[in-house]
């Protein structure tokens, strides 16, 4: 394992920039996910799609007239290009916050992960790593989970923010998300790998794919399910990473696959969305989309919901795949959708975050954000939503009268 | 060697392979919907709107019939000024390029896995379930419409097991009537007579159709990006990989030259006897399609930043004598072998 020590931004308090020289010990037993709400009874949505199985989107109920509670401004990262400057900031790719014990955690493209007071906005603590951080964060009892495209998966503290340990990968970006469970947490990485890690950061195991992988796993009754660029989706066994199936999806499947009722969601680059039965990897059926897709389908009371790069959002009937209703954004979409409330959140790339009737598509509002766009995917809880835009705003909604 | 004659800005990606018309347009479907005519200077001559996504190429009809699919489900018969001359609806999206047999009739698939026989005036002669999905733009080969999904399936109701992962690519046909696929377990496969005759390793997943040249050479290409050259025989002949994959099928031209789009955003002219590269072009982002070789040796490309490029290839048009000179076998994209 390498460590690595970043130079980390200082919030209010300098009471914790102490803690950077601590010794870093393994702590207790680690929350287990998926619980809708956390010991203290506050909402939790700790990884990408909320649980495990990527299959939770939000809790509670969805602002029907938003008006904004709070927001706030990421940082800049500028990278130098043969060709001139690219500007970061914002939220990336999936870039989806995490929420629990009342707070919200970012990741940046500013190569900053920024823990607000989920209620007020305050901030909390600042963590800067050396690159973006395009993937979503992963809360993990009292330790924070995220990749950068510094090459490294990072573990702070969800405390203070203090960096508790990096684990380069390969030379690499660290675009998947990890999930965790008890004392084990699983991500995939550019660097082709399928990476099993405890609390310590120690390597459990690691197992290669064909190709580059940017999906986010899902981990379900010992299994691990992940995408690849090399057009397959992967089932390995959780403890050792031992190949069990693998699917060819046809094209690099940065989707996420979502696992439910003992059948495998994922959607793929050349515009096809599998059902796959988890424990054999037959196809069960599979429909195409209008063009790509790189969001994580939500599968919600036996329907599958999906948007494309051509700017459909399909909703499904889980069982075999026939179409119920498809809504037109007026633009691409690689976000995910959140499908909450009798809701369906769902950002674009002219910028615009919708939300839709899941029963029957119907547009309920439409909130423009002008000149940017929006690939990060959407946190509902506690009767707000928490969305990032790539002009580098971040916002908290809550209903208005 | 090369150089740009002109770009044609559609104001959506385009990801499908452009088709010729008899006038020298060029028609073009985008992932807005649009279906463009562009005249050979570049001009737009006119668009039509479809309901959907138009994420196949078109096919351009002898009786001066533009074929074009969309996600809305329809399949339009455009006339050569841009008039709709009829819409056949499937009821599910065409997602692939149609065919058109010897007599003129037209098959397509749509996304309910139901293959169509219509005649040129858009009556439906038949119809069959042949599959949940039409993966694969269908081909006309020995005497049947062939769809490739895992299997290679038939309108007659044949089906020729290949024995593979999956196949996303569509299929070729040789001037004796073999059909050759790639597989996503990359491999090139010839098939003759209902079998596989023979199968050649080609370093990576296949994911556009072959093309097939006068002395029956087959032109593979690979998502890492390999350029294989294969005998009629299954014997390698050359190999070349270019940068971050190619998607397209090569089109063979008759001065010696053959013209690969790649995922770099570069068009490259290479040797068909050797592979070397003899020149490459840029364009603004990814060439996902096929490209498309006219008969005055101009190579026109789709490209990700909404552009159609047309480049004059320093070649003549396409080979003479070639069965599967081009994607879906010549510049009208009729799906069949060139006589």
């Amino acid at each position: 394992m390498h460590r690595r020590q970043f130079c980390v931004q200082l919030g209010a308090s300098a009471a914790w920039l102490a803690l950077l020289g601590v010794p870093l010990r393994p702590r207790g037993a680690m929350a287990q996910l998926a619980a809708p709400t956390g010991p203290d009874g506050l909402p939790s949505l700790p990884t990408f799609r909320g649980n495990a199985a990527r299959s939770l989107q939000g809790l509670g109920a969805v602002p029907r007239s938003p008006r904004l509670r709070w927001s706030f401004t990421t940082g800049t990262h500028v990278e130098t290009m043969s060709w001139g400057q690219r500007t970061w900031k914002g939220t990336g790719w999936s870039g989806q916050a995490a929420i629990a014990g009342g707070r919200v955690y970012v990741p940046g493209l500013d190569g900053v992960c920024y823990c607000r007071n989920a209620d007020s906005g305050e901030p909390v603590w600042e963590a800067r790593v050396g690159d973006s951080i395009k993937s979503s964060v992963c809360h993990w009892g009292d330790r924070l989970l995220f990749g950068s495209r510094d090459d490294n998966l990072h573990c702070v503290s969800a405390v203070d923010g203090s960096l508790l340990w990096s684990l380069s990968c390969g030379g690499k970006d660290v675009d998947s998300t990890p999930v965790a469970i008890g004392q084990r947490a699983w991500f995939g990485a550019e660097d082709t790998h399928v990476y099993c890690v405890d609390p310590d950061g120690t390597v459990l195991w690691r197992r290669p794919t064909g190709g580059s992988i940017e999906s986010s796993p899902s981990v379900v009754d010992g299994r691990v399910y992940i995408g690849s660029y090399d057009g397959q989706l992967h089932c390995l066994g959780a403890d050792d990473g031992s190949p069990l199936w693998r699917f060819p999806t046809g094209d690099d499947t940065d989707s996420s696959p979502v696992v439910v009722d003992g059948r495998v969601f994922v959607g793929c680059e050349n515009g096809f969305l599998y059902c796959v039965d988890a424990e054999t990897g037959a196809r069960i059926w599979r429909f195409r989309a209008a063009a790509g897709v790189w969001g994580t389908p939500a599968v919600v009371a036996g329907r599958v919901y999906i948007g494309d790069d051509a700017g459909l959002l399909h909703c499904l009937a889980a069982s075999d795949g026939a179409v119920i209703w498809r809504a037109s954004l007026g633009s691409g979409t690689w976000a995910s959708p959140t499908v909450v409330d009798g809701c369906v959140v769902i950002g674009d790339w002219d910028g615009r975050l919708h939300c839709l009737s899941a029963s029957d598509g119907s547009s309920i509002w439409v909130r423009p954000h002008a000149g940017t766009y929006i690939v990060s995917s959407a946190c509902i809880a506690g009767n707000r939503i928490y969305i990032g835009v790539r002009d580098g705003t971040f916002y908290c909604l809550e209903d208005g009268p | 060697m090369s150089r740009l004659l002109w770009s044609f800005e559609a104001g959506a990606m385009l990801g499908s392979s452009p088709a010729l018309g008899p006038d020298g347009s060029v028609f073009v479907g985008s992932r807005a919907g649009r279906l463009h005519a562009v005249d050979a200077a570049g001009a737009e001559r006119w668009r039509f709107e479809a309901g959907g996504a138009m994420e196949a190429g078109p096919c351009v009809h002898p009786a001066g019939l533009v074929l074009a699919g969309s996600y809305d489900g329809q399949l339009y018969a455009i006339d050569l000024d841009g008039a709709l001359a009829w819409k056949h609806d499937a009821g599910h999206p065409v997602m692939t390029t149609p065919c058109v047999d010897a007599e003129g009739t037209i098959w397509v698939g749509d996304d309910g896995g139901t293959l169509w026989q219509l005649s040129a005036q858009g009556e439906v002669l038949s119809r069959r379930v042949v599959a949940d999905l039409i993966a694969t733009s269908p081909v006309v080969a020995g005497g049947t419409v062939l769809v490739a999904d895992g299997d290679l399936l038939g309108a007659d109701g044949s089906v020729v097991a290949l024995g593979v992962d999956t196949v996303v690519a569509p299929a070729a046909v040789g001037a004796d009537g073999t059909v050759y696929l790639g597989s996503w377990s990359g491999e090139l496969l010839a098939v003759r007579d209902g079998a596989v005759v023979w199968r050649h390793a080609v370093g990576a997943q296949v994911y556009a159709g072959c093309s097939v040249a006068a002395d029956g050479r087959v032109l593979v290409t690979t998502r890492r990006g390999h350029v294989v050259a294969v005998s009629a025989q299954g014997e390698r002949l050359w190999s070349r990989v270019l940068p971050n994959g190619v998607y397209g099928t090569p089109a063979i031209a008759r001065d010696g030259l053959c013209f690969v789009g790649c995922n770099d955003s570069r068009l490259r002219a290479l040797s068909l006897a050797t592979g070397e590269i003899v020149w490459k072009e840029r364009c603004g982002r990814d060439l996902r399609s096929s490209p498309l070789l006219t008969p005055e040796g101009r190579v026109i490309v789709s490209c990700w930043d909404y552009e159609l490029y047309c480049f004059e290839g320093g070649a003549g048009g396409p080979a003479e004598g070639a069965p599967w000179a081009q994607f879906h076998g010549g510049p009208a994209r009729l799906g069949r072998r060139s006589p």
